[in-house]
């Protein structure tokens, strides 16, 4: 497992996330990064790294604003890769499972 | 030094068989290391395996495999069998299988490759390809275990051609590099010479060996200069960035290669470990290459790390590179301090002349040096044919003892670079100045994102052919992404109807897709044109120059019309 994603989690997580506000946060922040994905408009099921919204360098990125945002360890769940963050909805699942996992 | 590659490593292996060559960082932490003579044994594995196979010295040999052991392995075997070993990207997960097989065979098919050596886990997914039956045999990794080593003795001459480097897409597939041993000797030994290498030395690599940069300073030169290398999966480290401080760390690294835009990736991007910080005061240089250098991206790094880390701002350092000239043609930074020249913008885009700024210059360009020439190398900056002075901008040209005897079977296009006296017209722009080269832009129609060179015409092919947009009315070019450190990519595309918002968005997304799954590239962004509404030159060509500088001012000013309300467009004139 990455060192990346071993780190300990500095916001308490007492709520429960809301499934449309994650979905939308997130829409917003890859439109910011991706001209393509701001005029699309961006759905759910569309891919983002297959179809080249996004590049393997912002894959990083992404983790990063999900973690933080969100306050979740993705790596709770599944070792983060490409392909199991590909789509909105993906990421959305994630994020709620890990929130479920890490809450008290 | 010997005069062949292969004698190289036979002697490190007589003479010195536990020394170890190269360490394999996994992410997990593990690491398995290589001694010079447990490299022969495998690699004669793989030299009997060619023969086993009917491969015949001077024959093409593709590798396929994770960066590891084996791939060293089997690149040095094919060296001993005397076939021309050539490094290919394996399968990823990115593109898809029907487009990799489609690149393979092309490679294949211009290269006239007699084998390919796969990992395991990539056989099964070659298997189908059509150009097996044309008698190119498939051999897993695996397969060099069941032959038994024989010792061969060295027999490649000098000057015979040692490997081929290809660079990715249809273009750069066309265009196998031809080293010859001397050139590749030759090249490490001023190498050595211009780094100061020592046996004190330690040399870090995230970079992949399909890349001239991996595979000369990272491979290579440790390979037959005894210095040993460690070398991190490219794939973990874009995951996890520190994984290359981790190493740096461990073996106390002093040299380590990497393109402009790692220098902005490591700074913002690599996360220290709980209890513990990045020392990086070994490292005596980290060498800028292989895409424009940035002052800024130096400065990103250097502001990042030289506290609490311990870098040396001395240690940022920088060399201009070609897989054409072996590797090196300059080394900055190392005999002496690298210099940056701030130059008034405005005469350097009016007169391409490089005169330094004075505290009146209103626009400033700050350029970093690439250092000085290696021994053997010589540099012209000419227009038009004629030599230019210092101070003055042109394309650099190139003569060396290091540079290639061609593009393997391409006579056209080594004609194309190559001149009768043996100078190399690389197709990058700068100028000399107090000795030093100073690389300011490209005149050829390159794009470099992240280290990795992208032709133009490539992408234009694969948009031209997506549904909606008018094939052959397409632009791409490559534009300065200061954040990221690197280029990023940019299509602009007609179409030839109205579209709606959605089917706009729509399309945009195919076209990206298209790019994503046929090159493995991602384009910063996609506009959609009115038809005839790019600019073509008066050779009635689509100017690429143009356009970028029309996408550039609208950046600037208002943003561009899509098509779906762009009629009566200005933005662009149709010629």
């Amino acid at each position: 497992m990455f060192a990346l994603f071993r780190r300990k989690r500095t916001v308490a997580n007492t709520e429960p996330l809301d499934r449309e506000q994650v979905s939308t946060e997130l829409e917003r922040q890859i439109g910011s990064w991706s001209a393509v994905a701001q005029e699309l408009p961006l759905q759910g099921s569309t891919p983002l790294f297959s179809a080249g919204l996004l590049d393997s360098l912002q894959f990083l990125d992404l983790v990063l604003f999900v973690e933080r945002r969100f306050s979740v360890e993705l790596g709770h769940v599944a070792e983060p890769t490409p392909e199991k963050l590909d789509t909105v909805d993906k990421i959305v699942e994630l994020i709620l499972s890990a929130s479920t996992r890490s809450r008290p | 030094m010997f005069k062949t590659i292969d004698e190289t490593v036979e002697r490190w292996a007589e003479r010195e068989p536990g020394r170890i060559f190269a360490h394999f960082w996994a992410k997990d932490g593990s690491v398995s290391s290589l001694t010079y003579g447990h490299l022969l044994e495998r690699s004669q594995r793989f030299a009997a395996l060619l023969a086993a196979h009917g491969v015949r010295a001077g024959e093409v040999v593709v590798l396929i495999q994770e960066q590891d052991a084996d791939l060293v392995a089997s690149f040095v075997g094919a060296i001993l069998h005397g076939a021309y070993p050539s490094i290919f990207a394996f399968p990823s997960p990115k593109i898809s299988r029907e487009i990799y097989l489609n690149t393979l065979d092309q490679l294949l098919q211009h290269s006239a490759a007699r084998a390919v050596i796969a990992s395991a886990r990539f056989t099964t997914a070659l298997e189908s390809l059509d150009t097996w039956r044309e008698g190119v045999a498939l051999l897993p990794v695996s397969a060099a275990k069941a032959h038994v080593t024989r010792s061969l003795t060295p027999r490649n001459g000098a000057d015979e051609i040692a490997f081929l480097q290809h660079s990715s897409g249809t273009t750069g597939l066309k265009k196998g590099v031809a080293l010859s041993h001397r050139a590749v000797i030759t090249q490490l030994s001023h190498l050595t010479e211009a780094l100061h290498l020592s046996t004190h030395d330690h040399i870090i690599s995230w970079l992949p060996l399909y890349h001239d940069m991996g595979l000369i300073a990272c491979f290579l030169l440790p390979l037959c200069s005894g210095v040993p290398v460690t070398m991190i999966d490219p794939f973990d480290w874009a995951r996890d960035p520190a994984l290359l401080f981790d190493a740096i760390h461990a073996h106390r690294g002093s040299l380590c290669w990497l393109p402009n835009f790692a220098y902005n990736f490591l700074a913002t991007r690599a996360r220290e470990r709980p209890g513990a910080c990045f020392d990086l005061s070994t490292m005596r240089a980290f060498i800028n290459c292989a895409e424009p250098i940035s002052a800024r991206s130096h400065e990103t790094f250097r502001a990042r790390f030289e506290g609490a880390c311990g870098l040396r701002p001395e240690a940022l350092c920088s060399s201009y590179a070609m897989a054409e000239n072996t590797f090196a043609v300059t080394q900055g930074g190392i005999s002496s301090a690298l210099r940056v020249e701030r130059l008034d913008e405005d005469v350097f885009q009016r007169e391409h002349t490089a005169r330094l700024a004075t505290a009146t210059t209103t626009r400033v360009k700050e350029v970093v040096s690439s250092g000085e020439l290696l021994q053997g190398n010589r540099v012209r900056i000419v227009n038009a044919g004629q030599p230019l002075q210092e101070r003055r901008v042109g394309e650099i040209v190139i003569h060396s003892d290091s540079l290639f005897g061609g593009y393997f079977n391409r006579e056209d296009l080594t004609h194309a670079v190559l001149d009768d006296a043996g100078w190399y017209f690389s197709g990058d722009l700068g100028y000399l100045a107090g000795g030093q080269l100073f690389v300011t832009g490209r005149r050829k129609d390159l794009i470099i994102v992240a280290g990795k060179n992208i032709y133009p015409g490539d992408i234009e092919e694969v948009v031209s052919s997506v549904q909606g947009v008018v094939p052959g009315r397409v632009v791409a070019f490559g534009v300065p992404d200061d954040e990221k450190g690197t280029e990023q990519v940019v299509v602009v595309a007609e179409t030839r109807q109205a579209l709606t918002t959605t089917e706009a968005g729509s399309l945009r997304l195919a076209i990206s897709s298209a790019i994503r799954q046929d090159l493995d590239c991602v384009a910063k962004d996609v506009q959609l044109r009115p038809h005839l509404s790019l600019l073509k030159s008066s050779s009635g060509k689509i100017a690429r120059d143009a356009n970028r500088a029309c996408y550039l001012k609208g950046l600037s000013g208002p943003k561009p019309r899509s098509p779906q309300h762009a009629e009566g467009d200005t933005d662009v004139r149709a010629l």
